[in-house]
């Protein structure tokens, strides 16, 4: 059983994808099929993640929302380098968000960013960093990954979706879609430890698959690490709103402003 | 009691600032006499007593300085400061020197070589020379500390042994005294000694009698108690004119560990500083520093100050560097870990890293973000942490992305247009108030989707021209 192919595979400098364990720990998403498809069954913690997409608003946040709200939990801050908008508490606090835990910092110049994310990463105060760079070259990228590694921070860029031929020292790296039915298209192009895959849907608008347990008052729960292993059929009302009122006056409240879960939305006409 | 008395022989040369080992000939004058020569100036010949013209004549090229008594003073005033941190009972002595009574604190630092090696330690970063001399008795720590006699005499039976060893010019005395007591034949204090005390009064006056009761003990030498500054004001004239920021780090540095010699002193922590840099001819730089809980570890502020010198560039070049540190608060002093090397605390952590990134990009620039019970959407945020205690949820879905100010949109048919026609899912939500302060909005809010798949928040005016905008993103 010795052929030429198993002599080379024996060579120590031969690196095969499969084999690498991801070094630092696993963060669930809470999206079961991209837990499914990440190795160590969630986002890769102490590394760059890199979010490419060219539209706003086809879910980039919604992706990593139910990561955050846990992380936010933890007590460790998580950093908005230079977002390209306004991050809307109301939004963010109901997604579960420990608000107190936020930390906008506003560089004014180019070179202030690429600082200020390297300051937040390595200071191993921050649990993640959100970043929209204009542009990075490899060498810089390079440098917060090593940053990441050094203060075992998230770190998250939202890049163009021209980016996607670059090179990146990134761990992990995803391409956003708007697929059709309301669903967003997920490629995974660069995934440390793992296959790369294309094609992964998923329902980001639906509260159906967010099935992460976003507990206000209860933090236990929040960490106890169980929601990507909940059925993909459950719903779970979000507990800032659930925990305080009536079960029915939630429903009375939502049901002319919200769409209901199981129904796809239906184009609504202007008043007029 | 245990007295411990530093004794600056080269003040006079250092507080000006012209004690660089890099300078030339240079020596202190006084009553035109030759006080003090820096190290040039003793190699060419100068020592203390010559008139200026005789040093001239050694070395042409010798830089004569009148002495500067007030800024000597007000050095020395400095470090009682920093020293309050060794012992509560600081004693200044005029001109040269500093007594601490270091007994009661022996405990604290864990015996006296650990608190003779904390002082060194923290005094060497100073630049200054010194003696000292330890001893039960001020005066006799004095005595140690001029005569260069470092090792510690620690019981009052050993001092009396040990004093009479030394010479008598260690003893204060008048221009002709040590001459008289050299011509009696007298070279020690033993030999004073064994004299009877009231002869020695007659013949050389009360004062020489005081001294040598006072470092044997025998009679009370009260010494005036020495009280902290409230608040840090620090004037630093530079050697030579700084033109860059690395050149002023040394200087900052100096000025940072006397501050925190006396946060430490005071068990106090400075929250604003003010740091004044001072230009040939223009008006002086001001640049404030502020910190997010007191805090008086001399790294950090030091890393602070460089971040906000670095925001912009020197205005010209600094000759000087002033700090101010208005108002001095309680702080405990440092928990000490149990384990060696244990972690920061990541509270303290995640305040140094907002202190770095405020001095560097500015105290605007890091915010944190919290909710407003505010129906309007551009209302219902706000960049500041622990307004509310509540969180109210919105009555519908928020989209993640709020734009500044809401962008106005294309509409055809009632239909809005932004990258396609928008279709409507989600809607209408109406907000209208605000009648009270003046800024009311009437407003009917979709949920809306172009063909790009963007899902965007957009509304539409109830009132005027009813146009339609774009506020948010469904991010």
């Amino acid at each position: 059983m010795d052929n030429a192919l198993d002599n080379l595979l024996r060579e120590p400098r031969i690196w095969r994808a499969g084999e690498t364990q991801p070094r630092q720990g696993c963060l669930p998403s809470g999206y079961a099929e991209l837990d499914a498809a990440l190795p160590g069954g969630g986002w890769p913690q102490g590394a760059l993640t890199e979010l490419l997409h060219a539209d706003a608003g086809i879910g980039e946040l919604r992706l990593v929302l139910p990561a955050l709200a846990r992380l936010s939990r933890a007590g460790r801050w998580i950093a908005l380098v230079a977002p390209p908008h306004i991050p809307y508490a109301p939004a963010l606090a109901a997604q579960g968000v420990d608000l107190s835990r936020i930390l906008l910092i506003h560089p004014r110049a180019g070179s202030d960013t690429l600082w200020a994310l390297e300051q937040a990463m390595r200071s191993g105060s921050c649990a993640a960093v959100l970043a929209w760079p204009r542009k990075a070259d490899e060498k810089q990228l390079r440098r917060l990954q090593l940053a990441a590694e050094a203060g075992d921070c998230w770190g998250l860029l939202f890049r163009d979706e021209s980016a996607r031929n670059e090179r990146s020292p990134a761990a992990l790296r995803l391409v956003l879609q708007a697929g059709e039915n309301a669903d967003t298209r997920v490629d995974l192009l660069k995934v440390r430890g793992g296959q790369p895959r294309q094609g992964l849907q998923l329902d980001l608008n639906n509260p159906r698959t967010r099935s992460l347990p976003v507990a206000t008052h209860s933090p236990a729960t929040a960490t106890a690490g169980t929601e990507s292993a909940l059925p993909a059929g459950r719903v779970e009302p979000p507990a800032s709103r659930g925990s305080l009122q009536p079960e029915s006056s939630l429903t009375q409240m939502r049901l002319p402003l919200e769409p209901s879960p199981r129904r796809r939305p239906q184009p609504v006409q202007p008043l007029h | 009691m245990l007295w411990l008395a530093l004794y600056l022989p080269e003040l006079p040369l250092e507080a000006p600032g012209c004690s660089s080992p890099g300078q030339g000939a240079l020596a202190v004058t006084e009553h035109q006499r030759i006080l003090r020569g820096n190290a040039a100036a003793a190699a060419g010949g100068v020592h203390s007593g010559q008139t200026p013209s005789e040093a001239r004549a050694l070395m042409p090229e010798l830089q004569l300085l009148p002495r500067q008594r007030q800024e000597e003073a007000r050095c020395l005033r400095h470090l009682a400061d920093w020293g309050y941190q060794f012992s509560n009972h600081v004693s200044p002595r005029t001109p040269d020197g500093l007594l601490l009574e270091i007994g009661a604190s022996l405990r604290l630092f864990g015996g006296l070589p650990a608190l003779l090696g904390h002082l060194a330690e923290a005094f060497d970063g100073f630049g200054h020379s010194y003696c000292r001399g330890i001893a039960p008795t001020p005066t006799a720590a004095w005595l140690l500390a001029r005569a260069g006699d470092s090792s510690p005499v620690e019981t009052p039976r050993a001092l009396r042994e040990r004093l009479a060893q030394l010479p008598c010019h260690v003893l204060e005395l008048l221009p002709g005294q040590l001459h008289a007591l050299q011509g009696l034949g007298l070279h020690t204090l033993a030999d004073c000694l064994q004299l009877p005390r009231r002869d020695l009064a007659r013949r050389f006056g009360r004062p020489l009698l005081l001294q040598l009761e006072h470092a044997l003990g025998e009679r009370p030498d009260p010494r005036p108690a020495h009280q902290p500054a409230s608040r840090f004001d620090r004037y630093l004239e530079l050697p030579a004119e700084a033109g860059d920021i690395q050149s002023l780090g040394f200087a900052l540095q100096r000025i940072l560990r006397e501050l925190a010699g006396l946060l430490r002193a005071r068990e106090g922590g400075v929250q604003k500083l003010a740091l004044e840099l001072h230009h040939r001819r223009q008006a002086p730089t001001c640049l404030e520093i502020g910190l997010l809980r007191p805090g008086r570890d001399p790294e950090h502020l030091l890393t602070l100050c460089q971040h906000r010198l670095e925001r912009e560039p020197l205005a010209a070049p600094v000759t000087a560097l002033q700090l101010r540190a208005g108002h001095i608060l309680p702080l405990p002093p440092e928990p000490v870990p149990l384990l060696p090397h244990a972690e920061q605390a990541p509270a303290e952590k995640q305040a140094h890293l907002s202190e770095r990134l405020q001095a560097r990009l500015g105290e605007h620039a890091v915010t944190g973000l919290d909710t407003v019970a505010d129906h309007r959407p551009e209302r219902a945020w706000c960049p500041q942490t622990g307004t509310s205690f509540t969180t109210q949820a919105a009555p519908g879905e928020r989209p993640a992305w709020l734009l500044p100010h809401p962008q106005p949109l294309d509409w055809h048919q009632g239909h809005p247009f932004w990258h396609g026609p928008l279709r409507l899912e989600c809607g209408p939500e109406r907000i209208e108030t605000g009648w009270w302060d003046g800024d009311d909005i009437s407003r009917d809010y979709y949920q809306a989707r172009n063909p790009r798949g963007s899902r965007v928040w957009v509304f539409r005016e109830r009132r005027g021209a009813r146009r339609w905008f774009l506020h948010g993103f469904f991010a």
